[in-house]
């Protein structure tokens, strides 16, 4: 069965979408995702949708929802790297995305997340450790 | 009007799921191919995808084809139809105001926003929908050959190499990340494993200790039980020793032969069982290490001489030559003579018994490692190989001609054996029946004494420092402790918790103990207060992680260590506490300096270390920080008087234990007298210090429970 990688870098999930996903596997990634932030008590999710052309309704919908299910498990999620041909698509569409924070790239996602996430037990906040 | 030419580019089934992404990502191709720059070919793929989704999921299926319609103008067109059940709200959905359970409701009215040309025509047979987007200006102008190397291109770029190697790329990563989490489960099942291994192991030794604990203690009461009654069986013995010599004297009248030849039975008899009680009690001695080893300088020419003086008498009417052959040049020993005397007494002793003609000859020679190898060589019946050993255990007496005649106690052997351990030597045997057997002795020239007091340290450790009790639940902790102070002269005694603290200190009987504040989680701080309750007044030591010394000190503790602990600090700590414990410290509370020099000169040649305070404010202060062991109070002071610092002492829970000796010139009255008593403290009049004094200020002390 297809899957979309999660990948855990300390207290945030890394996810990169590099597939064209059918709708089955954005269902399957929203359900990876919201186990994984309660199973390893993820404090943000990053996803990278760089590689991604097409952005229809269902997909921001599904975005959406993991935007908001992850907020409820107590993480904050960044959108990054969405293409502006995608942007501009999606609000034609009467999409607006709302309750998605979006960053320009992932390295400015990884810095919001680390600066509005407060990371248990230290005043360094996040050290790149798995555990 | 012109002519509508059109032109079928491709069309395709919508199947799966994955035909909706299919259906996307042709249009996305093909308006690439028509010229459309890269917005109008998102706009394009993303239109399609909403329609084909919808298809797909009402109707569940349906076909895409994808044509170019050139009249005046060119406009790419997507029609998508199906045979659903067809859309019954069909306005509201146009107008965007369709509610979707599903979706967002926004597929098909931003559909049409997207594009320039849309028509929807829905029945209960199925749904059509057609969109497009008119070709931009500087598209080529196309027909039917330039459609047919349109589709021709498209074929080539359908190989989805692409596609498919990145997928390829995402399934060995998902699959890389589930045997990492293989791995990692693994890992945890053997941490796991390991962890109940350990568990066990741990559950082992605290059993194999207890049934050490158990051994010895059998042991000892065996050993007390042996000592006592060969104790009780002396006396009479005595008696009737003392009894059969009156009456062999005639003290009372002559005896006739026959009466003489009974009365010297029972001596005999008398005299072989003392003997046994003798060996019986000398053997239980040297098991429960109550024997002193009395090390001195002497030469083996003399213990020599002596032996041949001692054992001459048992040679009477015996065709046997007894000889000593002390060998040449041997050393000045350094060892317990009477104890090496008494092993070759009976090594000679037994020798005659079992040799009825020949020699038995004694030898001493230089061995190695400083080592002196004594010899008692006979010609004797000899002993059976199996019976080499078990000569040596307690009360064997082998079967033999001779044995028959020849009496014992069965305990010579396993005595001297003893014996010569004591000394830091072996005992062994070798013989040949028939022929005789050689009994050899090998001790050290110099009896070791640091050896000595090592192996009474192991054995038991007659704590010269102390016992020290250790409340920790900690595995590790302890360990640490134990291999910390395991060359120290204390004695160290472990309770994992309340429970067994208190199982413990009663036979434990410590002079210091050591609490950890968190046991099992519970703070353990309560468990002072019931200790000097019961009567514990030594030197408690609270370990805490959290740096509380005040709540501690507060609970009655002596002193505070914050974890971590520097070891050396840990052991410091340990030894003033122990230190002072040992040396009694008492607080002399009096305003007239000449009483406090007097008392304190006096207390001080007792060996009890002697704190000073000068009125009430001072001796509190004092008594908070050092906790004495006991207090010599004056009553009139200025400031704060006797009774009340008295009171102060009594209800503060840390000092309320400390025994206090009221020390007045004062004549106290009636009611003063009913307050001290009530506050459980003891009078010690003021008078001058003489000769009985040492004596009554023992008697006090004694009555106050402090001993020195």
């Amino acid at each position: 069965m297809d899957r979309i990688p999660i990948l855990r870098m300390g207290p945030f999930l890394l996810v990169t979408i590099q597939v064209d996903m059918h709708d089955k596997l954005a269902l399957t990634l929203q359900d990876d995702l919201t186990s994984r932030i309660s199973d390893v008590g993820a404090r943000g999710v990053l996803i990278d949708i760089s590689s991604l052309e097409i952005v229809d309704s269902f997909i921001g919908r599904t975005l959406a929802n993991i935007a908001s299910m992850s907020r409820v498990l107590d993480a904050e999620t960044v959108v990054v790297g969405m293409q502006p041909a995608v942007a501009i698509t999606l609000v034609e569409l009467g999409m607006s995305l709302p309750g998605i924070r979006t960053a320009l790239n992932v390295e400015l996602g990884m810095e919001y997340l680390r600066q509005n996430t407060i990371v248990e037990g230290s005043g360094d906040g996040w050290d790149g450790s798995e555990d | 009007m012109t002519d509508v030419q059109q032109f079928q580019i491709l069309s395709l089934r919508l199947r799966t799921e994955k035909s909706v992404v299919e259906a996307r990502q042709r249009a996305r191709e093909i308006a690439a191919l028509l010229g459309f720059d890269n917005q109008e070919q998102i706009r394009l793929a993303t239109a399609t995808s909403e329609i084909a989704r919808n298809a797909f999921r009402y109707a569940t299926g349906g076909s895409v084809s994808f044509t170019l319609r050139v009249s005046d103008r060119q406009l790419f067109v997507i029609s998508i139809t199906d045979e659903g059940p067809g859309i019954a709200q069909l306005d509201l959905v146009l107008n965007g105001q369709y509610v979707s359970t599903t979706g967002l409701g926004k597929g098909i009215s931003g559909t049409r926003r997207l594009m320039d040309h849309f028509e929807i025509s829905t029945s209960p047979q199925g749904t059509r929908v057609e969109t497009g987007k008119t070709l931009p200006a500087s598209a080529a102008r196309y027909n039917a050959t330039r459609i047919r190397q349109l589709i021709a291109r498209l074929k080539k770029s359908s190989d989805e190499d692409a596609l498919t190697e990145l997928e390829r790329l995402n399934q060995d990563l998902l699959r890389t990340l589930s045997e990492l989490r293989e791995k990692q489960e693994i890992l945890d099942q053997l941490n796991r494993e390991l962890e109940d291994t350990n568990r066990g192991v741990v559950a082992l030794y605290a059993e194999l200790d207890q049934r050490a604990t158990d051994l010895r203690r059998i042991s000892d009461l065996k050993t007390s039980f042996l000592s006592n009654l060969s104790h009780e069986f002396r006396t009479p013995l005595n008696s009737i020793a003392s009894l059969c010599r009156l009456l062999l004297g005639r003290a009372d009248g002559a005896l006739t032969s026959e009466q003489e030849k009974q009365v010297t039975y029972i001596q005999h008899s008398a005299g072989d069982l003392s003997e046994l009680v003798n060996d019986l009690l000398d053997l239980t001695k040297v098991e429960a290490g109550k024997t002193d080893v009395k090390p001195r300088k002497f030469a083996v020419e003399d213990l020599f001489g002596a032996l041949r003086g001692v054992l001459k008498p048992l040679l009477n009417d015996k065709n046997v030559d007894l000889l000593f052959e002390p060998g040449r040049n041997l050393p000045q020993l350094f060892t317990d003579e009477g104890k090496l005397s008494q092993i070759l007494r009976n090594l000679v002793s037994n020798a005659l018994k079992f040799t009825l003609k020949g020699s038995v000859t004694v030898t001493a020679a230089a061995g190695p490692n400083n080592h002196i190898v004594f010899r008692v060589q006979d010609t004797g019946i000899g002993i059976a190989r199996e019976d080499l050993e078990r000569i040596f255990e307690e009360f064997v007496q082998i079967e033999n001609d001779v044995q028959g005649q020849v009496k014992g106690t069965g305990l010579g052997l396993p005595l001297s054996r003893r014996l010569a351990e004591l000394l830091g030597g072996t005992l062994d045997v070798e013989s040949i029946p028939g022929k005789g057997s050689t009994f050899t002795v090998k001790l050290p020239i110099y009896y070791n004494t640091a050896q000595d007091k090592a192996a009474l340290r192991e054995a038991n450790s007659e704590a010269t420092g102390g016992t020290i009790l250790f409340i920790e639940d900690n595995r590790e902790t302890i360990f640490i402790h134990e291999s910390l102070l395991k060359d120290s002269n204390y004695r160290l005694v472990f309770a994992v918790d309340i429970g067994e603290a208190r199982a413990t200190i009663e036979h434990a009987a410590p002079s210091l103990i050591v609490l950890d504040r968190l046991l099992h989680n519970v703070d353990s701080l309560f468990y002072i207060g019931e200790l000097r309750e019961k009567g514990f007044a030594g030197p408690i030591l609270v370990l805490s992680v959290v740096d509380d010394s005040h709540a501690a000190l507060h609970a009655g503790a002596t002193a505070f260590l914050a974890k971590p602990i520097e070891p050396f600090t840990l052991i410091n700590t340990i030894h003033e506490l122990v230190n002072k414990q040992l040396s009694r410290r008492i607080l002399l509370v009096d305003d007239d300096e000449v009483t406090r020099y007097l008392l304190g000169g006096a207390l001080s040649k007792m060996g009890f270390r002697v704190l000073e305070a000068r009125n009430g404010r001072d001796a509190l202060r004092v008594i908070r920080t050092t906790f004495p062991d006991v207090i010599f109070l004056d009553i009139v002071m200025s400031g704060l008087n006797g009774l009340e610092v008295l009171r102060e002492i009594r209800s503060t829970p840390a000092t309320q234990a400390i025994p206090v000796i009221i020390h007045s010139s004062k004549e106290l009255e009636a009611e003063e007298l009913k307050q001290i008593e009530g506050m459980k403290a003891l009078v010690y009049p003021k008078r001058p210090i003489e000769d009985g004094t040492d004596a009554k200020l023992r008697q006090i002390l004694d009555l106050a429970g402090v001993r020195q």
